[in-house]
């Protein structure tokens, strides 16, 4: 409470925010019950996988909408190097984010369902080794941005890492086609049964309404961040200054 | 890999829990962070009174 720059006025179009943006995420909220619902009590259970093959219901919207939000965060950083605009770099931030949120739990997913369909928690299989590879270069985003106090060459560089991590995501999606894999091709609705396939939507809709909402909530808030930085920068080096000279001598 | 299905109804709770908790505490975390530069707590000039 008594840091003086957490509480400088908001803009009024940051106090706002986004009305539409509570209604995603209430949408995806409701979405992402009707499809736990439907894919824990109201779907069948597979044949040779028996009840376990639900997890599928969390797992594949998962992968789908970091899959998503690192895409967006490629058009960001694309777009925040084009225009050199905040708003893209905040948005960059956001997806970035909920991106690797939502990456650590499809491994966490995936490791749980590996053990109790292969046998094991983990295998250096291609399709598992490039989705923690992903993690581990948007991770590093978050992290470099930690290490760059000028704002100006913080975006430029984040946008460059978000572009150069951006060339593992194609290779996690195509991996299993491409190379023997123990993780399964992806499937069609034409080959699962469609009591099967209306959760798994409900669910992939309900997590990118959810990730929206996600995403721009934490756009508001670094764009906030942003400007309290631009417009308190003695404040925040006065609370960097030693309180007294005596406290410091002893 | 055994190719022996060991995983029921214990993997598919643990897995929508870890979802559900992770994302419960991600919502609360921006909105804690909202309400933290939404400028309705102490103003600084209050607090610096103090």
């Amino acid at each position: 409470v008594a840091d003086p720059v957490s509480f400088a006025p908001a803009s009024g179009s940051t106090r706002r925010g986004f009305p539409w943006a509570l209604a995603f995420g209430l949408v995806g909220l409701a979405l992402l019950l009707a499809g736990a619902y439907v894919g824990l009590f109201v779907a069948p259970s597979e044949r040779y996988m028996g009840d376990v093959q639900r997890i599928m219901y969390v797992h594949v919207p998962s992968a789908w909408t970091s899959l998503l939000a690192f895409t967006a965060a490629f058009g960001f950083a694309i777009a925040a190097l084009w225009s050199g605009r905040d708003k893209w770099d905040a948005a960059l931030v956001g997806a970035v984010e909920v991106g690797v949120i939502l990456n650590a739990l499809v491994l966490a997913q995936g490791m749980i369902w590996g053990k109790a369909t292969w046998g094991v928690w983990w295998d250096w299989d291609v399709r598992l080794t490039t989705t923690l590879i992903m993690l581990l270069l948007f991770t590093g985003v978050l992290a470099l941005r930690g290490f760059i106090d000028d704002a100006r060459r913080r975006v430029t560089w984040s946008a460059i890492a978000v572009i150069v991590s951006y060339v593992d995501v194609p290779l996690v999606y195509l991996c299993v086609r491409w190379w023997r894999s123990l993780h399964q091709v992806q499937s069609t609705p034409e080959t699962v049964h469609p009591l099967m396939v209306l959760p798994l939507r409900l669910s992939a809709f309900g997590m990118i309404f959810l990730a929206v909402w996600m995403i721009t909530r934490r756009a508001q808030i670094e764009l906030e961040r942003g400007r309290r930085e631009a417009v308190a920068p003695p404040e925040r080096l006065a609370r960097l200054q030693p309180t007294s000279p005596g406290r410091s001598a002893s | 890999v055994t190719g022996e299905i060991t995983g029921g109804w214990g993997s598919v709770v643990a897995a929508y829990a870890i979802t559900a908790t992770v994302l419960l505490i991600e919502a609360l975390r921006l909105a804690r962070a909202r309400r933290r530069t939404s400028g309705r707590s102490v103003p600084a000039s209050q607090e610096d009174k103090r």
